[in-house]
């Protein structure tokens, strides 16, 4: 087989899953993250030094360990674009090969109103500068920064495409996610407000918060990349949202601040047949009224802290649920372990389809799992879930 | 005089218009610092409402989060009739994010409540590297040892912490909770902490049930 077709086959097998049909084989997902830098032995500094490693780096974890789809293409953050800009929002850690987010939100409490009024003026004018410092010069000295900015860009946007492409050639492998479908509360949460701001903003400022959230929504829609005339969008790779700020939500905020733009937005891709991936990050299991409230076989939710077995039964006839496979036991425990623990998975989220094979957690560090853990479970659900 | 249940109730609720209204009332009356201490007393049982509820699932994170702003503010208030008496303190604990883990927000709100639940708290801050951590203890002999952590890495950074504080014959001096994303069941094991949560209002009472 050809790894065109091979590519192919496995796009089909996700697909098909995700519209709750049994496919050939349970499909087999790695998240892996800034974890297969350290894997190659290579540090975030070798890549900054040399782009083009980022190419090997993400494609050697593949040559060893059987998957049929990665969740994102190389490096999602980049320290050094945070570092041309002058801001520490992401740096490299001690380890050499994971990269942390210090988070840094300069929007104050009483600018609402000006971020109602003109979001993308108040964003990029005010804001901005205030984070990145080496935007906050004379114009000339800005373009400078920002030339310096495109052109860290111009090579890695053309690293991570050529990546993308060596993926499919070399090992069949499509990559997961696609454009992103960022929540409006997350970019005032991520960016502007912060951990400690959005909280005390929801008692204090709750409506202006709110109107926050619906002025900022434009520009949540741009970032998703449909134009306004689009008929359709393809049905893969999937959209995808990273939800930051829901597992920290009662029902109730959630419901009344982050769902009703976000929803909105979503249902838009929906209608243009395309679907969506969420990596619900953290606990999400007194959300699922909202969840099971989406079009069936529209949406495909990784779970992170969720019991994967609970959320087969509550949410897995309307979304399928990707996870599953303990990082800890991946880490702590061994190989026998970790089979009977796979088998368990699988026997109990793959009936009726739905359900793709992966680690409840992204791999990010050097020490986060047992690689060898990691190789035998995938092979073992290779070969064992297969549908009669 | 002011009605200290109704106070304790109101910042249990996080109705912070009633309680900045009653705390304000409350220092222009002139009140002795014994009447102060009474008020600082009101508040940290809301703030042991704001836990339990928290347990409940009433509350979320950014309900702890304001919790703790709430009571900040209110402490400002009542500071300038407090005088200089200490308060009785239940237990020590040193507390920081492990060595390569700089999130801070989890260690913080347990560093908020644990203080509204009477502990004397040594906060060391963030990537805190295991021999900070011994000689800090070495310095306070805390009751108790909190270590957090939101990366995965954090796992084996608890782990090298133990194993110093091991090394300097501290471990078995003082109990350790470890709390963050990444703790698990066997994380907690494989670390060799006394305890582990991922709940700060279920930290307090592992903690708590330490110092009875």
């Amino acid at each position: 087989m050809s790894k065109e077709q091979l590519y192919n086959e496995r796009v089909k097998r996700i697909l098909t899953t995700t519209n709750h049909q049994e496919p050939d084989r349970v499909p087999i997902l790695s998240m892996i993250g800034s974890w297969a830098i350290s894997y190659s032995k290579m540090t975030v500094k070798d890549i900054e030094d040399d782009p083009e490693k980022e190419i090997e780096i993400f494609c050697k974890p593949h040559e060893d360990i059987y998957s049929d789809a990665t969740y994102t293409n190389g490096l999602l953050v980049d320290a050094k674009s945070a570092r041309i800009l002058g801001s520490e929002s992401y740096f490299i850690s001690k380890d050499g090969s994971t990269i942390q987010n210090k988070e840094i939100c300069e929007m104050k409490e009483d600018e609402y109103p000006e971020l109602i009024k003109n979001p993308m003026e108040f964003m990029f004018n005010k804001v901005v500068p205030r984070k990145n410092t080496k935007l906050a010069q004379t114009p000339e000295e800005n373009l400078k920064v920002l030339r310096e900015f495109l052109e860290h860009w111009i090579i890695k946007g053309d690293v991570q495409r050529r990546l993308l492409n060596e993926l499919k050639v070399r090992h069949g492998l499509p990559v997961i996610t696609g454009p992103v479908a960022y929540p409006s509360m997350d970019i005032i949460f991520d960016y502007l407000r912060g951990f400690h701001g959005i909280s005390v903003d929801m008692r204090r400022r709750p409506e202006e918060l709110l109107a926050g959230i619906e002025a900022v929504q434009p520009f949540a829609d741009a970032f998703l990349g449909i134009p306004a005339d689009a008929r359709e969008v393809p049905n893969f790779p999937f959209f995808a949202t990273m939800h930051h700020v829901p597992t920290f939500l009662s029902p109730k905020q959630f419901e009344k601040f982050f769902w009703p733009t976000y929803e909105k937005m979503i249902l838009r891709i929906h209608k243009l047949g395309g679907k969506v991936i969420m990596f619900l990050e953290g606990q999400w299991d007194n959300k699922y009224e909202f969840l099971n409230s989406l079009p069936k076989d529209f949406a495909i939710g990784i779970c992170e802290g969720d019991d994967i077995f609970k959320a087969k039964k509550l949410i897995g006839d309307n979304m399928t649920i990707a996870g599953g496979m303990s990082l800890e036991l991946l880490k702590y425990g061994n190989k026998e372990q970790c089979v009977e623990y796979a088998k368990r998975v699988v026997d109990e989220c793959a009936p009726g389809g739905g359900y793709i094979f992966t680690s409840s957690r992204e791999l990010l560090s050097p020490g986060d799992l047992n690689v060898e853990n990691l190789i035998a479970v995938n092979d073992y659900v290779h070969n064992y879930a297969v549908y009669k | 005089m002011i009605d200290l249940q109704k106070l304790t109730q109101s910042v249990g609720d996080l109705d912070e218009k009633t309680v900045m209204e009653m705390l304000n009332e409350f220092v222009v009356s002139k009140p002795s610092e014994e009447d102060a201490q009474a008020v600082v007393g009101a508040c940290q049982k809301g703030m042991a409402i704001v836990g339990d509820l928290f347990e409940k699932n009433e509350y979320y994170v950014g309900d702890l989060i304001f919790a703790g702003e709430l009571l900040t503010t209110a402490l400002d208030i009542i500071k300038p009739v407090l005088g200089q008496g200490s308060s009785h303190k239940i237990g020590s604990i040193v507390i920081g994010t492990v060595e390569g883990d700089l999130h801070d927000i989890g260690k913080n709100i347990f560093k908020g409540m644990a203080e509204a639940a009477g502990f004397e708290i040594y906060d060391l801050g963030i990537d805190v590297a295991p021999q900070a951590f011994v000689e800090k203890i070495k310095e306070v002999k805390p009751t108790i040892l909190g270590m957090s952590g939101v990366l995965t890495l954090a796992l084996d950074s608890m782990k090298k912490t133990i194993e110093a504080l091991k090394e300097a014959g501290l471990r078995d001096t003082l109990k350790v909770i470890i709390g963050g994303n990444p703790v698990t069941l066997e994380a907690c094991k494989q670390i060799g902490a006394d305890a582990f949560t991922v709940n700060s209002a279920e930290g307090i009472k592992i903690c708590q049930g330490w110092v009875k």
